[in-house]
């Protein structure tokens, strides 16, 4: 992650932070109303900052999706030469029920 | 004498094939479909995660625009976009396959089909011989006995579980780095503590909802119903903001917890990958009672 971006939103949350501490000591409505609406205007550039963040980190993300796609395509391998095992054997005692067949026809010409 | 000899050498090489077996580092039995399992508990709970930090940042969006001179797409932007949202659901769905993947590989189940195979195999062959038997074509039916039948299956068995072990041991060791980056990164969005990333988002928004609560509180016009209401939205505030990071927290854990786990397997490391995967399930099971208290807390606005 961008450290530039870390840095920019720690600092706008210590000062959202420290506004809110401001604003738990006092009375004074209209002084309270400042601060709330100074408050709103940090908290919408933690979202901006936040948002591009997350898309940093995401981009991230998907550039590791190639790895994972690289061993999901080597354990279907695996996978598939296994089954083919099976179904090899399949294959040969499904030969041999037709040859079985091709013997009985043969039988029933002979005779 | 020549039978005798055989079997003895039929014997030695599956003793021989399972003495490999056991003394190399196996991936311990069901470890990988527990990993499976937490993968795709993570996955439903950062989509549930996501979704309660969207719900709480909305609403400060919309107060933001409201106090603008105009009316803006720029005063809309979401913390989470949906672009970035949509790149981590196919990471999950990626991981999701490439865990189900492994744990098929490793399934007890995986050499059932080589063992179907194998009967059908030698009940043709005794069928066969016997027709061509009868048509005079051979002297005798034709047998797989029942020991070298068996025999066969077993090593046949132990073959594909040598290969299955192989393959699945390799993906695991190759594919660990890029596992660690991928939770390690998601751990990092989340956050350490209040104070940073979307932890230090969310917490700032819910003191912005407390500022709301407070101003309303001090306004002069109030009566002691009206402040006794502030008061119980601002318990109700400050219950959800705790809640939420706590979620946050165990879901950053878990993510965490996958990195050890998958690493154990990797390993082959049987106590480390049953004591990590236990992790996993016990921290994946506190983000959903987390999830569920945080979604049961009445919402105010």
């Amino acid at each position: 992650m961008n450290k530039t971006l870390q840095e920019l939103h720690n600092m706008l949350l210590a000062r959202h932070t420290e506004l809110s501490q401001k604003l738990g000591g006092i009375t004074d409505p209209d002084k309270a109303q400042t601060i709330i609406m100074e408050m709103q205007e940090v908290l919408h550039r933690i979202d901006l900052v936040q948002n591009l963040m997350f898309r940093q980190s995401s981009q991230q993300l998907d550039a590791t999706l190639p790895g994972i796609t690289k061993a999901n395509d080597a354990l279907a391998k695996s996978i598939q030469t296994i089954e083919n095992i099976g179904a090899f054997l399949t294959a040969t005692a499904n030969f041999l029920k037709y040859a079985d067949e091709a013997i009985d026809i043969a039988k029933s010409l002979a005779a | 004498m020549m039978k005798n000899t055989m079997k003895y050498t039929r014997w030695v090489s599956l003793s021989l094939l399972a003495l490999l077996l056991v003394g190399c580092k196996t991936v311990p039995p069901g470890g990988l479909a527990d990993f499976a399992t937490g993968v795709s508990a993570a996955k439903g709970q950062t989509s549930l995660a996501f979704q309660g930090v969207t719900d709480l940042t909305s609403e400060a969006i919309i107060n933001y625009a409201a106090s603008q001179p105009t009316l803006t797409d720029a005063s809309f932007l979401p913390v989470l976009d949906p672009a970035s949202l949509a790149v981590w659901d196919k990471v999950f769905t990626a991981l999701q396959k490439y865990a189900q993947n492994l744990a098929m590989l490793t399934s007890p189940n995986l050499t059932k089909g080589f063992e179907d195979g194998v009967v059908n195999l030698a009940t043709e062959v005794q069928l066969v011989g016997a027709d061509l038997r009868k048509q005079k074509m051979i002297p005798e039916v034709p047998s797989l006995s029942p020991s070298l039948a068996g025999a066969f299956t077993e090593l046949g068995d132990l073959l594909i579980r040598a290969k299955a072990q192989h393959d699945a041991k390799e993906v695991l060791s190759q594919t660990d780095p890029t596992i660690k980056t991928i939770f390690t990164d998601m751990a990092v969005a989340i956050g350490t503590s209040r104070t940073n990333n979307l932890r230090g988002t969310v917490a700032a928004h819910w003191e912005q909802r407390k500022a709301i609560l407070q101003g309303g509180f001090l306004a002069r016009t109030n009566t002691p119903a009206d402040r006794r209401t502030f008061a119980a939205q601002y318990a109700s505030a400050l219950n959800g903001q705790i809640t939420q990071d706590l979620a946050l927290a165990s879901l950053q854990r878990s993510f965490l917890a996958l990195v050890v786990a998958h690493h154990a397997l990797a390993q082959g490391s049987r106590p480390d990958a049953l004591a990590a995967i236990s992790a996993v399930e016990q921290e994946v099971q506190n983000t959903q009672n987390l999830i569920n208290r945080f979604n049961s807390i009445p919402r105010t606005k």
